[in-house]
């Protein structure tokens, strides 16, 4: 190996980017671009949902119950229906989520201890929305019930938030962005750059060169590893002075580690660009495979113990899972020591298990 | 004309079959996606692990972390013997709950006072974190209930006789989708987005491939028309949307038992004018690149943000004022709307009508401009 023949093909595949001002400017725009979306737009605080209120009661007691029910952010109402029949119009059409029903004597049956019913209509087509707003509405009207039962619980619940204590999901999205970013770039950009070799037939110019094909990779792959440094560095500063996202961990660690993420990235691309000659079906299946097990299977929105088994399964294969638990554990919770290691390993792992299958491939088709 | 727009689409068609590679990219890809937007992605909150750290052996408190192993929502993963291990438990993982529980709760119970029970909630993941508080304290509230009927306490008695439990009863009942499944809310989306991202990219890669491959200008010089070389390849695309469509739901009938509530001649026939309104992009993008690469990353550039604004996964209602009226020129949430209200709700055109006429408009806006740039780039 030599690092100056390595150089020297880092240089021309740097000039042919440059000559790309295209791709090199999509390739740091999009994760900013995303970052914005993830740092303004995308939220998964569920607030304001909408309630169609139809209150025959109208007492002292039921307005109270839903002044509570809306007071803490959660639930506006949208609003204040006369009759029954409004209630399937407004469901329907989307104009409330949820509708609430309190029934004429409501407060007159409850207080001499009737149990009276009171109805509630959840529009369930997001189920997502409508399982938390389902816990909240729960919540709060136990809540009431509760004060109304003057106190005096068997248990008395005191909790306390860890790491994000305001529960914002920008501090939750933001170390698993810079995870997703890292994966697609590095893998399409890898994968494409060396595609476009053998699409073209200049690979082998390359092969008959005095050129070994580790020096040839490495050359290859070094520039792309510094715009995947450039995209990490824009995400996380971006993070953190934008958005306010905490820092608690050492950066130290963390650079250090992002060459690891950025590795594994790289091998993946270079196995796909192994398994196919044509641009667009590298493109493909380099976006099908980070973009969406990264976004999905990695637990950067979906709780992976609530998938079903064979899908948890495999979850273990997808890189952006253990990139991610690290981001936010150095990042959230400071994490920096052992408890790093079952995530760090498997990365390694798939690292050379990504580097050995592609030259396995290679070696099959020598000639490209 | 119309014989000449023919004569291309088998052109194109007679491509599309000899690219055999292209074939699992676009028939399996969707039921992928399916698959994994049915079944994984979901907001549910199940098998949470928690740390327990317990000084008190007492029935009422064996009870009481019973009623947490009993919930589907939480498996009890370790037992800590001190604060330390279970502080630890949370911060290196993987609890995401942590239960502290006093010597003397099951004494206070017993005795007619408060138990003070302490949660630790891993805050990190702030969605899953307010979820698991809230289940914690449903169950905490269950087991409220539960104590203060079926203990035995001459105080709690009393205090029944003075102040008399009031309750209500809530019936909940959630209406479209009952079970609160991810399939039947995700399945119209993957929908959407199966048919935006292919029929975009195929249209985007064809025509730009053919400039690249210098084959346009050899079409260019035949006496076709520009709009008949437009329609014609253009109409291919158009039935590998449609085809696309038909497995999507046939998938998603078999596999998630998700069927169409409203009617399926409607739906094809509000798809057709999404469909044109992706074609138009795929042109558009055409005409702003000259490489493949450079169309494949200009459509991923497009894509992506215009799913993610497009209420798919994120409802548009929680954005912040500026960016939902960004969300108006984006199609895609009109046909969202559109596919949603006839999957699950089973509306039809009487309540779709505006979202189908918006979507219309902007359809035939992008497609007038593209080709407009389209042709003049030919000339």
């Amino acid at each position: 190996m030599s690092p100056d023949i390595m150089l020297t093909i880092a240089k021309k595949e740097w000039q042919q980017i440059r000559r790309d001002t295209f791709t090199l400017l999509i390739s740091v725009w999009m994760p900013f671009v995303l970052l914005l979306l993830f740092g303004t737009a995308i939220t998964l605080d569920i607030r304001n949902i909408a309630i169609g209120a139809l209150d025959q009661d109208n007492s002292q007691l039921s307005r109270e119950m839903l002044f509570r029910i809306t007071s803490g952010g959660y639930f506006v109402i949208n609003k204040r229906l006369s009759n029954p029949e409004d209630i399937d119009y407004e469901l329907n059409s989307g104009g409330a989520n949820l509708a609430v029903w309190i029934p004429e004597h409501f407060s007159e049956n409850l207080k001499k201890g009737r149990n009276p019913s009171l109805l509630v209509l959840m529009d369930g087509s997001d189920n997502n929305t409508a399982g938390v707003a389902l816990g909240y509405f729960q919540t709060l009207l136990q809540g009431f019930l509760s004060e109304m039962n003057k106190g005096n619980l068997p248990v008395d619940v005191k909790d306390r938030v860890w790491f994000n204590p305001e529960l914002k999901s920008t501090d939750f999205l933001i170390p698993g962005l810079i995870g997703i970013i890292m994966m697609i770039t590095c893998t399409t950009l890898t994968a494409l750059s060396i595609v476009k070799e053998k699409e073209r037939g200049t690979i082998e110019k390359l092969m008959v060169a005095p050129v070994k094909p580790v020096e040839f990779i490495i050359g290859k792959i070094l520039p792309y590893s510094i715009i995947a440094f450039v995209d990490f560095l824009i995400i996380f500063l971006g993070g953190i002075f934008i958005f306010g996202m905490p820092f608690n961990g050492s950066l130290l660690l963390l650079l250090v580690l992002s060459v690891l993420f950025i590795a594994v990235g790289l091998s993946y691309g270079l196995f796909i660009s192994s398994l196919t000659g044509s641009q667009q079906i590298a493109w493909m299946v380099s976006l099908l495979t980070t973009l969406l097990p990264s976004m999905i299977l990695s637990g950067f929105l979906f709780l992976i113990s609530s998938m079903p088994y064979a899908l948890q399964a495999v979850t273990y294969l997808v890189p952006a899972r253990y990139i991610i638990s690290i981001l936010r554990g150095i990042i959230l919770k400071g994490n920096g020591g052992i408890e790093l290691l079952p995530h760090i390993l498997p990365l390694i792992i798939l690292c050379t298990g990504f580097i050995y299958g592609s030259s396995i491939m290679l070696r099959k088709r020598p000639a490209g | 004309m119309i014989r000449q727009v023919l004569n291309i689409a088998k052109k194109e068609f007679i491509l599309l079959r000899r690219d055999r590679k292209m074939y699992p990219i676009l028939f399996i890809a969707p039921i992928v996606q399916l698959i994994l937007f049915g079944y994984a992605a979901t907001f549910d909150v199940k098998n949470v692990p928690v740390a327990v750290y317990s000084n008190d052996n007492g029935s009422i408190a064996r009870r009481y972390l019973e009623m947490f192993t009993a919930s589907e929502n939480f498996v009890i993963t370790q037992n800590a013997s001190n604060i330390n291990e279970l502080e630890k438990a949370i911060i290196s993982g993987p609890a995401k709950l942590g239960v502290v529980i006093p010597s003397d709760f099951s004494k206070n119970i017993r005795r007619g006072k408060t138990g003070a029970v302490q949660f630790l909630v891993d805050g990190a993941d702030s969605n899953t974190g307010i979820i698991v508080l809230n289940y914690a304290k449903a169950i905490t509230q269950a087991f409220n209930e539960e104590t203060a009927t079926t203990l035995n306490s001459w105080k709690r008695r009393a205090m029944h006789l003075l102040f008399p439990r009031i309750a209500f009863d809530p019936r909940i009942r959630v209406l479209y989708n009952p079970e609160l499944r991810s399939a039947d809310f995700m399945l119209p989306g993957v929908v959407v987005i199966v048919l935006f991202v292919t029929t975009t990219i195929l249209t985007a890669m064809s025509i730009v491939k053919e400039k690249e491959l210098g084959t346009m200008e050899q079409i260019i010089v035949t006496p076709l028309k520009p709009a008949e070389v437009i329609a014609g390849k253009l109409l291919p695309f158009i039935i590998i949307g449609f085809l696309e469509l038909g497995i999507v739901l046939s998938a998603g009938a078999t596999i998630f038992n998700v069927s169409v509530k409203g009617s399926v001649p409607l739906l094809f026939c509000l798809s057709g004018i999404f469909i044109l309104t992706t074609l138009g992009l795929g042109i558009f993008i055409s005409t702003i690149t000259h490489t493949q690469q450079q169309s494949m990353t200009m459509a991923f550039f497009i894509i992506v943000p215009m799913v993610l604004l497009s209420g798919f996964i994120y409802p548009i209602k929680n954005m912040p004022e500026a960016i939902q009226y960004l969300t108006f020129v984006i199609p895609l949430r009109y046909f969202l709307v559109i596919i949603r209200g006839i999957f699950l709700k089973g509306a039809g055109i009487g309540v779709l009508w505006d979202e189908a006429l918006i979507l219309l408009i902007i359809g035939l806006f992008i497609i007038s401009v593209s080709i407009l740039r389209f042709n003049k780039r030919l000339a």
